[in-house]
């Protein structure tokens, strides 16, 4: 993890011009990037896309970080932007009807991939509002922290932990019917 | 407890089956970063040349050009080369972070960005909210792509500002320039559904209400 005093530095050579250093902010950042907008969206090509047009706006607006705090979040609070506008341009984040091709996809990909419990979670998951979402994923499937979520959704720390905690309240509302949830041992034990 | 260990295994198997992501591409995008960026710095400036795409006579182009050279003079800045760099290391007491943009030491010029922004702000706000109840009706669509084009040049005149340092103006600039772009490129052929976009997007983001809270209380100084 690059230190501040090693963001300030990367961002200067960046500044004057260092591909090396370019590519440095890159790797350091990519993957996290990459796997929230694949999580949130569920669709690789759009994936792609938002992680690539992210990294061009932070590059363009790479003179404007104050330093107040972590590269990482700014350029998260950057993502977070990007990919809730496009969201807002999709109806449904999820396919809710998954199409048979990718039951048979996802009962040929191995032991254990069980596509009931999946089409489950993937509805309960599209049915929290984007706000909720969005806090639910990057905290508990991404482990974003409270501040770095804070910090990319402009909310106060405690904002982006109530939001959690009813993401929280209504997914095990709607997976817990019964105890355990999800039916666990039978769901997982071929897991 | 017992509540808290469930869902903690609840989410363990949610983070295995919810959209599990694959091995990031990481060159491929790099590819395509960079060659965005390439062909980027290659483009000819200015900017406004790219608005003739959207169709928009060339008189309202020039009237937007002058509203444009008008704010970014009145700011003291023409536009630059975007490479240009304004970092310098801020006298003081030391301590562990360093801002990298400083904003000149003049109040005048925070005075003007904020005049600035409050105007843009509240027009905003006016043409937007009669635009949510507009229609794709052809009389209407013709004037649009003016407006939105112009009010949009001025949007990233504001963005590209020294000044622009605020979190919370410079988040609504940049819904402003998102939404601005969005009706910029309305199609006639799919304007319904460009339309509705439009309008969930101002709803989700409450941009109108900022906007109009923007516009209504200013932007305090010690924020800039």
């Amino acid at each position: 993890m690059v230190t501040q005093g090693g963001d300030f530095h990367l961002i200067r050579r960046i500044l004057a011009g260092d591909a090396v250093a370019e590519r440095q902010l890159y790797d350091a950042h990519v993957d996290r990037v990459f796997r929230l907008a694949f999580r949130l969206t569920g669709d690789g090509a759009m994936a792609e896309d938002l992680t690539q047009d992210i990294f061009i706006r932070a590059f363009d607006r790479l003179q404007t970080f104050r330093g107040e705090g972590p590269l990482g979040a700014w350029l998260h609070r950057i993502a977070t932007s990007v990919i809730y506008s496009a969201l807002s341009k999709r109806r449904r984040v999820l396919e809710i009807e998954v199409p048979r091709e990718d039951l048979e996809q996802m009962a040929a990909a191995g032991a254990g991939q069980n596509p009931d419990l999946r089409r489950r979670i993937d509805r309960a998951v599209a049915d929290l509002d984007q706000p909720h979402r969005v806090v639910f994923v990057m905290h508990d499937l991404e482990g974003f922290t409270h501040q770095e979520i804070a910090a990319a959704m402009q909310t106060p720390v405690g904002t982006a932990k109530a939001r959690l905690s009813r993401a929280r309240r209504k997914l095990r509302g709607l997976l817990c019917e019964s105890r355990p949830c999800l039916n666990a041992e039978t769901s997982l034990g071929s897991e | 407890m017992d509540d808290d260990r469930e869902f903690r295994e609840l989410a363990e198997t949610m983070a295995r089956l919810h959209n599990p992501p694959p091995p990031t591409p990481r060159d491929r995008m790099w590819g395509r970063i960079a060659a965005a960026r390439d062909a980027r710095s290659s483009a000819v400036r200015p900017r406004l040349r790219a608005r003739h795409a959207l169709g928009i006579p060339g008189w309202r182009l020039a009237a937007a050009a002058v509203a444009v050279l008008a704010v970014g003079i009145g700011l003291g800045r023409m536009n630059g080369p975007r490479m240009e760099t304004r970092m310098e290391p801020r006298m003081g007491p030391r301590t562990g972070s360093l801002p990298l943009s400083t904003t000149p030491g003049r109040p005048a010029d925070g005075d003007r960005f904020r005049l600035a922004a409050i105007d843009l702000f509240g027009r905003a706000e006016i043409v937007l909210t009669d635009f949510r109840v507009g229609s794709c009706a052809a009389r209407e669509l013709q004037t649009v792509p003016a407006w939105a084009g112009g009010m949009l040049l001025q949007t990233r005149v504001l963005l590209d500002a020294p000044q622009a340092l605020d979190p919370e103006v410079r988040a609504l600039l940049e819904d402003l320039e998102l939404v601005l772009a969005q009706i910029a490129g309305l199609s006639r052929s799919n304007c319904a559904q460009d339309m509705a976009w439009i309008r969930a997007g101002l709803r989700d983001r409450a941009t109108l209400d900022r906007l109009r809270a923007a516009a209504d209380d200013g932007i305090p100084l010690q924020s800039l």
